[in-house]
């Protein structure tokens, strides 16, 4: 029983959605910081226009928000970041270390500026943080543990937030009752294509759309579990996250959803 | 301990499937110059910035802590609206300075005084005719030091 538990735990070192996600996880976090190119100076700079106040408790929280304090710093932290980034996408012994420094000054920038990208961001960074030491194909015994305890994490990640979702849309009205894509596609700003009237006033078809969500969202914990399924669910994430990154103003979203599949793609998957 | 991690893995999904504003809002300023007050103007979109672009998010941040203010904060004495608790929160500091700073940025100079009010769509119910009904809630007058 002992070895049976332990052999699946280390497959995973060999699951090849570990040699993929760094890099598209860190490209990611890249395309994201060239998205912020343009207004970068009114976002962290000196002159930036984000009021800033209060002073945390911990000494955690107050060094990653040294920007947030010290808005001189802006150069320093904005342009290492991508450069840390690039680094990342190696699957190498030491790219732990540019992984961890990528990981940090980004964490400075979302703190300074945590509206910008909202939740997707931080999904996005926790998934930068699980793959931190992650290192493809290593012999090392070390390395091989680790890998295992990163994949096993990530699809951990996935399960809870995928299983908390569910529980929430069920805790929310405008879920049950049909109503929240109607009511989102009115939010302009979040669309790349402004809805017109014409989708305003589609309401029985968002209304039908809505409680299809409620089911995909009911139905995904359970349906990624399973592995006759499980092929279809990553799928439909893959399908949400492209259609949110295109559609979306916040490509971070999108990013959050197509991350949170990856963990589950392996074209040589054999587990028992 | 815990606390000091908090913000390292700060959880994403307690926003992911609860609802959704039932209105829309937008941040609106005038500025006192040349011995009079300007139009109205649109806290972000005066400055050519689109609505799809990462500056309208910021705004709308800001928006956001705003309406919670106006949810839990606005409240009504002698028939009149008493703004002071909504005024005196961070989210309305946070407007002012946004809008002060746009200023700044774009034309070169804060201005003496500004204005701040929120233009407020309210969204009708899906069983009811779509019409659009839109308020404005403004602020008391706001001199810089």
């Amino acid at each position: 029983m002992m070895d049976r538990i332990t052999n699946y735990y280390f497959q995973f070192a060999e699951h090849r959605a570990l040699r993929f996600m760094p890099r598209i996880i860190y490209g990611f976090l890249f395309v994201l910081w060239l998205t912020t190119l343009p207004y970068s100076g009114l976002m962290w700079g000196a002159d930036n226009v984000l009021f800033r106040f209060g002073q945390a408790d911990s000494l955690i929280e107050n060094t990653l928000l040294r920007l947030y304090y010290q808005p001189g710093l802006f150069p320093w932290i904005y342009y290492t970041h991508p450069l840390f980034l690039l680094l990342s996408l190696r699957n190498s012994g030491n790219s732990w270390l540019p992984r961890t420094l990528g990981w940090i000054t980004g964490l400075m920038l979302y703190a300074a500026a945590e509206n910008l990208f909202g939740i997707g961001v931080i999904l996005l960074m926790q998934t930068a943080f699980l793959l931190i030491p992650v290192h493809y194909e290593s012999n090392s015994n070390v390395r091989i543990w680790l890998n295992s305890l990163c994949m096993l994490a990530l699809r951990i990640q996935t399960i809870l937030i995928l299983t908390v979702i569910a529980l929430f849309v069920w805790g929310a009205s405008q879920w049950k009752g049909g109503d929240a894509l109607y009511y989102w596609i009115h939010q302009g700003y979040q669309f790349r294509l402004i809805a017109g009237e014409t989708a305003h006033e589609a309401t029985s078809v968002l209304h039908a759309l809505s409680l299809v969500g409620l089911g995909l969202f009911t139905l995904m914990p359970f349906t990624l579990l399973l592995r006759p399924s499980r092929f279809y669910s990553t799928l439909v994430l893959l399908v949400i996250g492209t259609l949110s990154v295109l559609f979306l103003t916040n490509m971070a979203t999108g990013f959050a959803i197509i991350s949170l599949a990856l963990p589950w793609i392996d074209a040589r998957e054999r587990y028992d | 301990m815990v606390n000091s991690v908090q913000p390292l893995f700060k959880q994403p999904w307690r926003e992911i499937g609860s609802d959704y504003s039932t209105s829309s809002m937008e941040l609106e300023y005038r500025a006192f110059q040349e011995n009079d007050w300007t139009e109205w103007k649109d806290a972000t979109g005066n400055f050519a910035y689109d609505p799809s672009s990462p500056v309208e998010r910021l705004e709308q941040g800001i928006n956001e802590e705003l309406r919670w203010q106006l949810a839990h904060n606005l409240y009504s004495e002698n028939g009149r609206a008493q703004l002071q608790r909504v005024t005196e929160s961070a989210a309305f500091a946070k407007a002012l300075y946004y809008t002060m700073r746009m200023e700044k940025n774009h034309s070169g100079a804060i201005p003496d005084s500004v204005q701040l009010r929120v233009a407020i769509q309210f969204i009708p119910p899906t069983d009811q005719a779509h019409t659009i009904q839109k308020t404005h809630l403004n602020f008391p007058a706001y001199s810089a030091p």
